[in-house]
């Protein structure tokens, strides 16, 4: 019976699960000036470019960036599991904001 | 005489020993499948996590900030979803002089609708069942969403003349 929980166990520890990661100073320090009811939009696509995706309008963007363990994040088009999910207010101030591992 | 007869004997012993493993042989190989939990895979969407979601409550944005970018969007966002692949299984199969094993593949597929407010208005699990994949299980569901509701009404907006 042991035996049977050790090799289920180890079998569901290898999924990676969609979820939301904490946002690491060093690694993610071009996304740092993000600040949830200060930043405004222009002054994210100024900084980071055009988003990868749109929703209602603008309302909410994401972007597709990479990891890169000396860079940090790099902003490009090419798809590495990350998302940066910014949701707008109507006056285009940042209102969450949230990196996910595994998109 | 007798000398034919030994040699018969031997040649029948020798024709049932060969039948015998040959028997065996084909008894003995086949498939073994042995089921699992799904695991393994990337970009798993967990059935905690959309549970969480409160039908009618819920809006996309909220949905988005929680699971990403999805890997579908159809009808201007009122359909989204999101796919990966696990393993629900292994195969084993051997015989006579060699095998081979490997995992079961299951692709899974989770779609969302949303509603004019961009609530959550629906949502469903999709894997393959029978010969049906789980996209084309997807896209009927789409069709049977779409057929009970062609299309969205226009949202009210104050528009000055």
């Amino acid at each position: 019976m042991r035996k049977l929980i050790f090799f289920f166990l180890i079998v569901t520890g290898c999924t990676q699960y969609v979820r939301p990661v904490a946002q690491k100073t060093e690694l993610h320090e071009k996304i740092t000036f993000l600040k949830d009811g200060e930043t405004r939009r222009d002054e994210v696509i100024a900084r980071l470019g055009n988003p990868n995706e749109i929703y209602e309008g603008g309302h909410i963007i994401i972007f597709r960036p990479c990891e890169d363990k000396k860079e940090g994040l790099i902003f490009s088009n090419i798809e590495c599991g990350l998302s940066l999910v910014l949701v707008f207010t109507i006056e285009g101030v940042l209102e969450k904001h949230s990196l996910i591992r595994g998109r | 005489m007798i000398l034919v007869s030994k040699k018969n004997t031997i040649i029948n012993n020798k024709l049932i020993i060969g039948i015998f493993f040959l028997l065996a042989g084909i008894s003995l190989s086949g498939c073994v499948i042995i089921p699992t939990p799904a695991h393994g895979g990337k970009g798993v969407v967990s059935a905690e996590v959309v549970q969480s979601f409160i039908l009618g409550k819920t809006t996309r944005a909220e949905v988005l900030l929680q699971l990403g970018s999805p890997n579908y969007r159809f009808d201007q966002d009122r359909f989204i979803a999101y796919d990966w692949t696990q393993i629900v299984g292994y195969w084993g199969a051997g015989g006579q002089g060699g095998g081979d094993a490997g995992g079961i593949k299951d692709y899974r597929i989770l779609c969302m609708e949303f509603s004019q407010d961009n609530r959550l208005k629906k949502y469903k699990f999709f894997s393959q069942r029978w010969f049906k994949g789980a996209a084309e299980l997807m896209y009927e569901w789409i069709q049977e969403q779409k057929q009970n509701e062609p299309t969205l009404p226009e949202p009210i907006t104050n528009k000055s003349t």
